[in-house]
């Protein structure tokens, strides 16, 4: 798979993502397993990281909105390691994130559990993610910059 | 010859560790309560020392999951008076004292209970109003943590010349025929409105009239929170599984009762105190309301609307 074709997959992905946690802790809220509070404070621990990635990913792909063929054929072909990894770390985290905001709806988790947990997700897991998102979407200056 | 000495050393070895191994079971391992109980007054006698007693009085102990519990009491005359005697203690010690009120308590339970500390805790309940101290074990310190539940409270009067409570010879007797009245129409009130009436209403006995009758109710739905209706979601997948077992996503409800008689021989009257606490979950959670959203803090009007409604029907059942 060329590194041009799993990009859009993983934005495409992401945003769905994000979509899906927005609609899961609306849910919960409507099923009252959140307060109001709770509800707010959820969406402020899981979206700022959520929104770093999406915007790093949207930059891209505004930059690369002409049809530029040369440039979509040098895309470097990936190593079915990496396409694996990236499959699977993904998925895992956001599966993570939503049985977290889900545990606490079932009462396997208080609230403040609850956090601690995401918090947890976020830190530990996330950085697997980040450097799978930047290695994709950041451009060369970006990491040169760096 | 090294093979010996090798030997003599682990066994040296195993020797000290099984002595340091009893030596720290006995450190931490806790004492029966019987053993626990004489320290009681202790405690007291320190509350009064340092000029509390009259507002914290030692309730009882108690030894649960390896830990002891030391339960406190705030003293007064009612439930309002209780708690803001004992907010202005807080708010006391935060003003004029560099050590903090829980700070105290808590390390005299240790030193007076020679208990270690990540097996103590302090808990003071009035009504569903919460404050317990402990030691975090992750964070090293002692810390605190505060339920600041308003229940919702009205009042009701009751005419004595009624022949339902014409007054008792025995003292206290009206007030128990009053709680017995109180509890046999909130049985049935709540006959059909939870799940298994066994199992979701149960009630502590008013000890003949000297104790306020307290009941709880759990597993209604739609009781307080009239509003919440299953979301469209849920209808959606009842309309599409179409089987009689439908989903009932609307949220569960617990209140916690506590009602109070008193009663004015004077005016022949019986003035009578309805606390109500409300929770809240969602119908994916487990049943135990400890961990269930209090109602105070998103639905207070419908449970205020709620308990002034409760209130008056009891008025007029027990008025007839």
């Amino acid at each position: 798979m060329k590194e041009s074709k799993l990009k859009k997959r993983v934005f495409i992905f992401f945003a769905l993502a994000k979509g899906l946690t927005i609609l899961v802790i609306l849910l919960e809220w409507q099923l009252r397993a959140f307060t109001k509070m709770e509800m707010f404070g959820t969406f402020t621990l899981v979206l700022p990281l959520f929104m770093v990635y999406l915007t790093l990913m949207f930059k891209q792909f505004v930059q690369n909105r002409y049809v530029d063929t040369e440039k979509n054929q040098a895309s470097k072909e990936l190593t079915s390691t990496f396409r694996t990894t990236v499959f699977f770390v993904l998925p895992i985290y956001v599966l993570l994130i939503i049985a977290g905001i889900h545990g606490k709806a079932t009462h396997t988790f208080k609230y403040e559990e609850m956090q601690t947990f995401l918090g947890l997700v976020e830190s530990g897991f996330g950085v697997y993610v980040a450097q799978i998102v930047f290695a994709l979407f950041k451009t060369d200056e970006e990491k040169e910059e760096k | 010859m090294a093979e010996k000495k090798l030997n003599s050393i682990l066994i040296t070895l195993l020797f000290l560790s099984l002595s340091i191994y009893s030596l720290a079971q006995k450190k931490y391992a806790l004492k029966t309560l019987e053993e626990y109980q004489q320290y009681n007054t202790v405690y007291q006698n320190w509350l009064k020392n340092i000029g509390v007693a009259d507002i914290l009085s030692v309730k009882q102990i108690e030894i649960y999951d390896n830990q002891l519990t030391l339960y406190l009491e705030i003293l007064g005359e009612n439930q309002n008076d209780k708690l803001s005697k004992w907010f202005g203690l807080l708010d006391y010690y935060k003003k004029n004292k560099d050590f903090p009120l829980y700070k105290q308590l808590y390390k005299n339970m240790i030193n007076i209970y020679k208990v270690s500390p990540d097996k103590a805790n302090i808990q003071i309940w009035e009504g569903a109003y919460f404050y317990g101290i402990y030691y975090d074990d992750t964070l090293r310190k002692i810390d605190y943590k505060e339920n600041t539940v308003r229940n919702i409270v009205t009042h009701a009067e009751v005419e004595l010349n009624s022949s339902n409570y014409a007054v008792s010879q025995i003292r206290g007797g009206t007030t128990k025929a009053i709680y017995d009245r109180i509890l046999v129409f909130s049985k049935r009130y709540f006959q059909n409105k939870v799940e298994n009436f066994n199992r979701d209403f149960s009630y502590e006995s008013t000890r003949r009239g000297t104790r306020p009758l307290k009941f709880t109710v759990n597993n209604m739905r739609q009781e307080v929170l009239y509003d919440e209706d299953n979301i469209f979601i849920c209808d959606m997948i009842n309309w599409f599984i179409d089987t009689d077992k439908k989903i009932d996503c609307r949220p569960k409800e617990y209140l916690a009762f506590t009602i109070t008689v008193k009663i004015n021989e004077e005016d022949k009257i019986a003035e009578i105190e309805i606390d109500v606490a409300g929770k809240y979950a969602a119908f994916l959670s487990n049943n135990d309301p400890r961990y269930y959203n209090d109602m105070e803090e998103d639905f207070s009007y419908y449970l205020k609307i709620y308990t002034r409604k409760f209130t008056n029907e009891i008025e007029n059942y027990l008025n007839n």
